[in-house]
This record gives C-alpha cells, structure tokens and sequence, in this order.
C-alpha cells in the first residue's frame, strides 16, 4: 500500500468526525480545531457542581501489576491535573479504584463502579482477556469506558463490532507485531540477508499467539516467503514459568539469526537474565515487541545493548523528542515528580484517556451550551485527534475497528544509559500506524488462523518484498 | 546431528532443574509424610525465601561486606532459610491445630496462609518483580563447546546435592531422624512409646520451612521473584510430588527428576506440548500407579 493511499484513508475517516461535528484533526503535524456543527448558543446553562465521578480498574497484584500500576498513576496524574487547574468546567474529578484480575472477575468490579459507585466514565484494563469480557457489558450497561490496552483485534472486530460506549486507547494488538518485525528488519538490515533463521519464544495465549502471527507474516511479505525459516517456536505459558533454561538451550541449538519476542512483564527479566547466562544475545538478534514497554526501570535495568526494543507500539518517554514536543516533556516531568519514577506506554494511555474525556465534554459543551450528555460526549470523541505525550492520537468513528485510536508506533534499539539507570530505546524508528493497519471501510474478512483483519489485509494488499514503511 | 556440547548443556539443564524442584518439594513431602497435612502454603515459603534474599539478604551482605562473590553465595540463602524458619514458627500453631481435621479444613486453612503470604509480599515488597543477580552474574559462564553455561547454576546443583546429603543424615542416622520416620509411619504408637511428638512435628515443620527457604534463596539469583509465584509454584510442586509419590523422600527426586527430564524432552521435540506433557504423565501415573514412582516407600 502507498504512502498516499495510506492519508487518503485515514482522511476519509476524519471525514465522518466531521459529519458528527466533532473536533477534527489530521494525523501528522496539523491540528484544525474547526467545528462543523451550528454556532454555539449565546446562552449558557449552568454547569452542575458537583463533583464528576471516574473508576479505574486495574492490575494492582500479580504478574501485571508492573503494567496495572503505571496505567493507574497516569490515570491519577492527569485527574490530580485537571483538578488543580480547576476541574472540568468547574466541575473536579473524582476517582474510585478496582482492582482488574480475572475476567469474571473484572466484570463484576466493573458492575460494581458503574450500579454501586454510579461513575461517570471508566479508565481500565490491561489484559486481552479482559476487554472482549467486559466490553459488551459496558453496551449493556451503558457507561462510557476507555479501555488503556486489552488490545486484542477482536475486541472492535467481532465481539463489540458496532460500540457505542466503549473506547480503546492503546493501538490494536496487530500494530505491536507488525511494527516490531518492520523495527528489526530496518534496523538489522535484514532486507540485506540471502536468508533470515528466525526463532519464536511467545506467551501462551492470544496476546502472545497474535504477536507470532502478525511478526511472521511480516517477515514473510516484506523479505519474501524463501528467505524465512523458521528453525524454533516454543509458547511458555503466561507467568508459569521462571525457569527458561531449557528453552534457552534449544533457542541456540537451533542457531537462529533473530529470536521473536512478545515475552512480557517477569517473563522477559527471567528469560534475558537467564539468557546472559548462556551467552545468546551474543549469538542472535533478540527482537521484542514489548520489553521495553512497562515499568522499564524494572523489566530492563541491565537489558544487552544493540537488541530491538518494542514498545507495543505505543510509547516511549525519550520520544517524541522533548525540546521539539513540550506536551511529552511536561508529562515526563509532572509524572516523575509525582511518582518518582518515569512514564511508560500503560501510563500514557490512561493520562491520554483521561484529557480525551475532559477535551469532548468541553467541546460538546462549546455546541450544546450545557453540560452534555453521554451521546454528545461520544459524538465528540468520534472521529477526535487530540495531541497526547505520544503524538497526535485519533479515535476512529467508523467500521472495522470503530472506536479505536490510532496513534504512529515506535520502534529501537536498546542501549543501557547511564543517565536513567536502565535500558532505554535508542535509534527510534516511527511507524506510521496508516500503514501497518486495516484502513476505515476496508471490507475483508478476518484471516481464519489468525483471526483478525489485518492479517488478511497484509497478505491480500502488501506487495511481497517491499517494504511498506 | 547433535553437537556433544548441547547434550552436555542439556544434561545440565536437567540437574539444575531437578534440584530447584526438589526443594521445593522434599519439604511438601516432609510435612505430608509426617502430619498429613497437604501443605498448600509451601510454595509460599519457597517464595519468601526468594523474596528475602532479593528484598534484605543481598542488601546486607553488600553493605557489610561489599560485592565479593563467596559471601553473597552463602549469606543471603541463609538469611532466608532463617526467615522461613522464623515465618514457619510462627504458623506452626495452625499446623497442631489442622493436623487429625478434615481434608477440606486442612486445605481451606493452608490455601489461605498461601494467599495471605502472597498479600504480605505485595504489602513489604511491591508489585514489580525483584531481582539480587550480582552472584548469579559475578560467578560468569564456562565453555563448553560452541555453548556457555552460567556458573552459578551448577553451586545449585552443588548445594542441593549437599543438602540431599545431609538430609539423609539427618533423616536416617540420628534419633530425632528416627523419630521423624516413625512419626511418619504410625504418630501413635510412636506417642504411645513416649516420644516427644509435639517436638518432631515442630522441628518437621521447622526444617520444611528451612529448606523452602534455603531452596527460594539458591534459585532466586537465577530469576526473579513476582507476586503470584506461589501459586504457580504449587501446581509444579504438586505433579512432581504425584510423579514421585505423596510422602516420600525418594519421591520428591525421582519426581524433579522426571519432570525435568519431561520438559526437556518435549521443548526439544515438540515444544507446543511442553505443560500438556507433564500433566498427561501425572494423570497416569495417578490412573496406574497412585503410590508414585518413588515406589511406594515412605522413605
């Protein structure tokens, strides 16, 4: 797919916010705050004081905590904000926390904030399993959600394929592996190699089968079908194992020249420590699409140099760059001041959501000249691109995919830095998100294996050895 | 074609596999041979044991001592076994209190020490996986061949190797080992000939919590520690101690020993069936041969 194709499409959806009179932006380096809608009335009720009411659900034990709580302090950081700048209107924000573990579970915490708490609007979840479980009871239930990640393709493809209530920040789970794979192939030259040796090591179950997917047939379309071989493919379950030795050793009996990674989280600290070890990052490119995503202070402090960092697309604190993009640099600064610690991809999302929700109830507000109600917000949010830490970020209005956002990915190389005391992503390469996922109004259907549109899209649309980005 | 190198590096996967595996579970068999107690809290003193050494052992012996290789190989796993000694005397009265109930009282009561013990961790240590590997990357890797193989993992095996040793000292050439078997072979008639068995099921308990502790403290270098460990802990525990046999000394090797030798089989073979694998085997051994492969001894 072209370069020009890729705007058109993206544009096109752009289009329908515009229809529902919506902030309108374009993805890239403008912004047009324009409003297609009647002037704004002269006279403006007023806006209720009391108190706005958010829930947040996430990860606070277990092997996602080093996920659940970055999301949760992003969340509280950007209401603690919006708070001492005087609220939303006027009107402060207050917060109430679940905890998210297993899918029956978090719906039933998620119950709890919506019929017992009566929140306003929901900021949560980190798993895959979790949203397509509670994704359909926020329809029911009527409540406007952000779901932060559970970035799995089914949730907006076939489980809630026409939301009205629910939002998805972080992009769409095949963007991590695609990104990942064009990360490595640029930045290792692979285009350059008669033949590639790949080795696969990815959790067992959909976060981890997606990213195996969505890797592999990037490295087939892009260097082409017979230069891959695949010499090793081994699925740990998630968190069940701390001893990778074993998998360690048949990783390098199978003398791979890249190793594909979507271990994650205390996963991928025991499985690099264990791998020093045994001396394999001295043998093979470890390519990661999320290591360096979470909590980097913890999940990579002495990470080898020279290896791709993913960031599951989404973002790193050092980019965009700080002198050239102050929104990042003042939420880096803010967040380390208030949690001693740095920003990182779940962080993001969850501050991101938070300002979403302040930017369309303030806009519908500007229209309806009142305090508005929860399908003005949501035709607001439709078809929106507002500026995060991350970059320009854009809620798309219309089908596959509705109510996703889609933001550029990003893609590096580790290198141990002195300066923060962990391994941080050097070498960034942006992704452009148009083009490493299914357009509005493309009208495929899910490959069977894989399951998701965006694998069928690339191997019905991608040229094969050509780069797409 | 296989290298000589990967068969040695393979074989010494297995042993160092075995060895974390049967510290875990030779203190899970001590406890059950003895009181037969299904002790669901095990895993946990394993994990405390790891969490101490990462979140205090390591730290102390640096700040007293410096980062010199001997001392932070034998401190810190002490200091932890201490710690789950201490913790394990602590819940010791719960133990006289299970012991003679029901099943469903004993696994109620042990489940909820183990949930209860995962809560403390978050509470003292956090949520972010811990990690003390300066012993682990001080000791380095040797050759062998085209492959390297980390140091630290064969003073595991050395260490596990030592304990199995004295354990069975311990178990089969002094009184209160003598004791301790008797206890485990009928606790009455061994009260009845007037042995103090408030104290051997003290000291049983004790000493499974020392090796958990000992074990979590010689195995968390190589790893890290999370919340949830526990848990996770106690399922692989359980097959080895189905492999092996509930109860048994011998047990507990042969059952690390097969369930290491399972897993490296199938993530060289067919990886995809590597957990499916294991179970499949304790399912039939369960089916077959329920006494175990230990065969059926008690000791």
């Amino acid at each position: 797919m072209s370069g020009k194709t890729g705007r058109r499409d993206f544009l096109k959806g752009l289009v329908g916010g515009l229809v529902a009179g919506a902030v309108v932006g374009v993805a890239g380096t403008e912004l047009y705050r324009g409003i297609a809608a009647p002037p704004p009335p002269a006279v403006k009720e007023p806006v209720p004081t009391t108190p706005i009411k958010a829930g947040i659900q996430a990860y606070l034990t277990g092997g996602g905590a080093i996920w659940g709580k970055p999301m949760m302090q992003g969340a509280v950081l950007a209401i603690e904000e919006i708070n001492e700048r005087g609220g939303i209107l006027g009107r402060k924000i207050e917060y109430v926390v679940k905890p998210e573990t297993s899918p029956e579970e978090t719906v039933r915490e998620y119950r709890t904030l919506v019929l017992d708490e009566k929140i306003d609007f929901y900021v949560g979840l980190i798993s895959s399993s979790n949203t397509p479980a509670v994704g359909p009871v926020a329809e029911e239930l009527q409540k406007l959600s952000f779901f932060v990640d559970g970035c799995t393709d089914f949730l907006f493809e076939s489980v809630v394929p026409d939301p009205r209530f629910c939002f998805r920040i972080t992009n769409i789970q095949s963007a991590d592996g695609i990104s990942a794979a064009l990360g490595a192939i640029k930045l290792l030259n692979l285009m350059e190699k008669d033949k590639v040796r790949i080795a696969h090591i990815h959790p067992d179950y959909a976060y981890g089968r997606n990213a195996h997917a969505h890797m592999q047939i990037t490295f087939e379309k892009v260097l082409g079908k017979d230069r891959v071989e695949v010499v090793y493919e081994a699925f740990p379950g998630l968190f069940k194992v701390t001893d990778f030795t074993p998998y360690i050793t048949e990783i390098i009996a199978s003398k791979p020249d890249i190793l594909a990674s979507s271990l994650w989280g205390a996963d991928v600290v025991n499985f690099y420590k264990q791998a020093l070890g045994y001396g394999l990052f001295d043998k093979m490119k470890f390519v990661s699409c999320i290591a360096h995503a979470a909590s980097p202070a913890e999940a990579v402090k002495d990470f080898p140099d020279g290896h791709i960092a993913g960031v599951h697309a989404n973002y790193f604190f050092l980019y965009p760059e700080w002198d050239k993009y102050p929104i990042n640099k003042a939420f880096v600064e803010n967040y380390y001041k208030r949690w001693g610690t740095y920003p990182d991809s779940p962080a993001e999302g969850a501050y991101v959501a938070v300002y979403m929700y302040k930017t369309a109830v303030e806009k519908a507000y500007e229209v309806l000249g009142k305090w508005p109600e929860v399908d003005d917000i949501i035709k607001m949010l439709e078809g929106m691109t507002i500026y995060g830490p991350a970059g320009p970020i854009h809620i798309r209005a219309r089908k596959p995919n509705k109510h996703q956002c889609y933001k550029d990915g990003i893609v590096g190389l580790s290198k141990y830095d002195p300066r923060y005391g962990f391994s941080v992503l050097t070498n960034p390469v942006v992704i452009p998100i148009s083009r490493i996922t299914v357009p509005e109004g493309w009208e495929g259907t899910p490959d069977p294996k894989a399951g998701t549109l965006a694998y069928s899209w690339i191997r019905e649309t991608w040229k094969e050895g050509v780069l797409p980005v | 074609m296989i290298e000589l190198g990967e068969v040695v590096v393979r074989i010494y996967n297995i042993f160092f596999g075995t060895s974390v595996l049967f510290l875990i579970a030779v203190g899970l068999n001590l406890i059950y041979g003895v009181m037969r107690i299904v002790n669901l809290t095990h895993p946990a003193f394993f994990t405390l044991g790891c969490y101490t050494v990462a979140g205090l052992g390591v730290g102390i012996v640096i700040s007293l001592l410096g980062t010199s290789l001997t001392p932070l190989l034998i401190i810190p796993p002490l200091i932890a076994a201490l710690i789950v000694v201490i913790a394990s005397l602590i819940v010791f009265p719960l133990f006289i209190y299970m012991s003679g109930k029901g099943d469903e009282v004993q696994l109620l009561v042990t489940y909820g020490l183990l949930l209860i013990f995962e809560d403390v961790f978050r509470l003292i240590w956090g949520v972010e996986p811990l990690r003390a590997s300066q012993a682990y990357e001080m000791a380095g890797s040797l050759i062998v061949g085209e492959y390297l193989i980390p140091v630290y993992n064969i003073y595991v095996i050395l260490s596990a190797l030592i304990l199995v040793l004295l354990l069975w000292l311990l178990l089969f050439k002094t009184k209160i080992g003598i004791l301790i078997r008797a206890s485990s072979m009928d606790i009455e008639m061994t009260a009845a000939l007037g042995a103090d068995v408030k104290k051997v099921l003290l000291v049983t308990v004790l000493l499974a919590g020392f090796l958990a502790g000992l074990g979590g403290g010689l195995y968390l270098p190589s790893a890290s520690v999370m919340l949830g460990m526990s848990v996770e802990l106690l399922v692989l525990a359980f097959v080895v101690v189905v492999i092996g046999g509930l109860g048994s000394f011998l047990g507990s090797f042969v059952g690390s020993f097969i369930v290491s030798v399972l897993r490296t089989i199938t993530l060289m073979l067919f990886p995809e069936l590597e957990l499916a694998l294991i179970y499949i085997v304790a399912i039939l051994i369960l089916t077959f041969k329920p006494e175990g492969l230990g065969g059926g001894r008690k000791w």
